[in-house]
């Protein structure tokens, strides 16, 4: 079947999302075309707004379009004496979908991986130094992923917790509730073995 | 099918649940496949694909980028931290930069490994691993053709205590005068010698950033900015 330039764009245009290639692109231009015009000129404009407001919160790095997020514009937050440290906007959300923690966040928006080009500075660990030198903050809490960056990423993190005389603790690592132990692979097994508690 | 021991020099995501690794392995030098499917909750491998840990994978196809079928682990995961953690993953860096795709070197694979068993019986302190990165970032310039004689001269003579000589790419050390680029003969004997002092630790770290700056271009080495707190605060 031909195909007009406007149709091959949208296809093309399609492709930038994660695990579309061009058959999946193709049924999602042909969809919006025959079927849902007003869906597509929605998304359109959504997108186009989204792209262009969503930035970073300026204390925590985490996306929003206003300049302080909700949780650091929060006031019951705002004065929290912990900060919990992630890699991404989405875990932030895994966290606050289990209502256990009250205090801030601030998103790496990624993890220590010198190999890609990615030092301290890209970190923004400069403003994280600025946010922990606050009187109010007694905790950090190192909640990267448990990955060899990530752990790098924390032990960093923990030593200018140091040389600022902040606690800094890390998550606890291990088997998955309801899980069973034949299953667990040998890496993640030794790391909940070492990190054995009293009972 | 090949079989190899190796390690991840380097993962990074790959379409949405693969990754692209960078292996480097004993007898095949560096080699880049890809690990399909690994990046699902359900896969085990991916604890497996990560740096720093010896294992024996099984690679598939005839082309440059091999396709990755099982992993087992041949040593527990290294679980290094701090200083360490960042010199291996300097290491790594340095590797997956200057090193050329499947160029056996098993010996440089043989040196790596045991600077990573070295590094767990180490303290935190830039004094106790800077000896062993100079050393394998020799065994590196060698193993590519890069590392001049530091025994004599350009002339064929043996390097004097009190003599000054500088680093020529193309003719090794040029006996020379004083001068800030010039190093002391004494301490390139020492160095030689691997013998580590203050001095000569100076003088290997020089002589290093200058053979590997051909090979690195104007691109410096991120990993070093890891240890700038470390600079500041132990040495
Ligand atoms: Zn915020």
């Amino acid at each position: 079947m031909k195909t007009t330039p406007l149709i091959n764009q949208l296809v093309d245009a399609f492709k930038v999302l994660p695990g579309v290639g061009n058959k999946s692109a193709q049924r999602m231009a042909y969809h919006l075309l025959e079927r849902n015009r007003e869906g597509g000129i929605q998304l359109s404009q959504v997108l186009h707004d989204a792209m262009q407001h969503v930035k970073h919160c300026s204390q925590c790095r985490t996306f929003t379009e206003a300049s302080l997020c909700d949780i650091c514009a929060s006031p019951t937050r705002a004065d929290s004496a912990q900060i919990c440290i992630v890699e991404s906007p989405q875990d932030v959300l895994a966290i606050e979908q289990t209502a256990e923690y009250k205090g801030l966040y601030f998103v790496l928006m990624g993890h220590l991986s010198p190999i890609d080009g990615v030092g301290p500075a890209e970190l923004g660990l400069d403003k994280l130094n600025e946010l922990m030198s606050k009187d109010t903050v007694k905790e950090v809490i190192l909640a990267t992923n448990p990955t060899v960056e990530g752990e790098a990423t924390a032990h960093y993190i923990a030593q200018m917790c140091k040389s600022q005389g902040v606690r800094a603790t890390r998550i606890a690592h291990g088997v998955p509730v309801g899980g069973e132990l034949e299953y667990i692979d040998g890496n993640t097994l030794s790391r909940a073995l070492s990190g054995r508690l009293d009972v | 099918m090949l079989r190899v021991e190796g390690v991840v020099l380097h993962r990074r995501a790959y379409r949405e649940t693969s990754f692209l690794l960078d292996l480097f392995c004993r007898e095949s030098g560096k080699i880049s496949a890809v690990a399909k499917g690994v990046r699902s909750a359900k896969s085990d491998r991916k604890s497996l694909l990560q740096p720093f840990q010896l294992l024996e994978c099984h690679l598939y196809g005839r082309h440059e980028l091999k396709n990755l079928g099982s992993v087992d682990a041949l040593q527990p995961a290294m679980q290094l931290q701090g200083l360490r953690l960042y010199c291996a993953m300097y290491l790594n860096e340095l590797l997956n930069r200057v090193l050329p795709k499947e160029e056996p070197c098993p010996q440089l694979f043989n040196h790596y490994l045991s600077i990573l068993q070295q590094f767990r019986q180490l303290d935190d302190s830039l004094n106790e691993v800077e000896p062993l990165l100079r050393e394998f970032e020799f065994a590196l310039l060698s193993e590519l053709g890069y590392m001049p004689d530091l025994c004599e001269d350009s002339h064929g003579e043996v390097l004097r205590h009190d003599g000054h000589y500088m680093l020529s790419a193309d003719e090794g050390l040029v006996a020379s005068a004083d001068n800030q680029r010039s190093f002391r003969g004494e301490a390139l004997m020492l160095v030689n010698a691997r013998q580590w002092g203050p001095e000569s630790m100076q003088c290997a770290k020089r002589l290093s950033r200058q053979l590997l700056a051909p090979l690195l271009g104007d691109k410096p080495l991120k990993s070093r900015e890891l240890f700038a707190p470390f600079r500041t605060s132990n040495s």
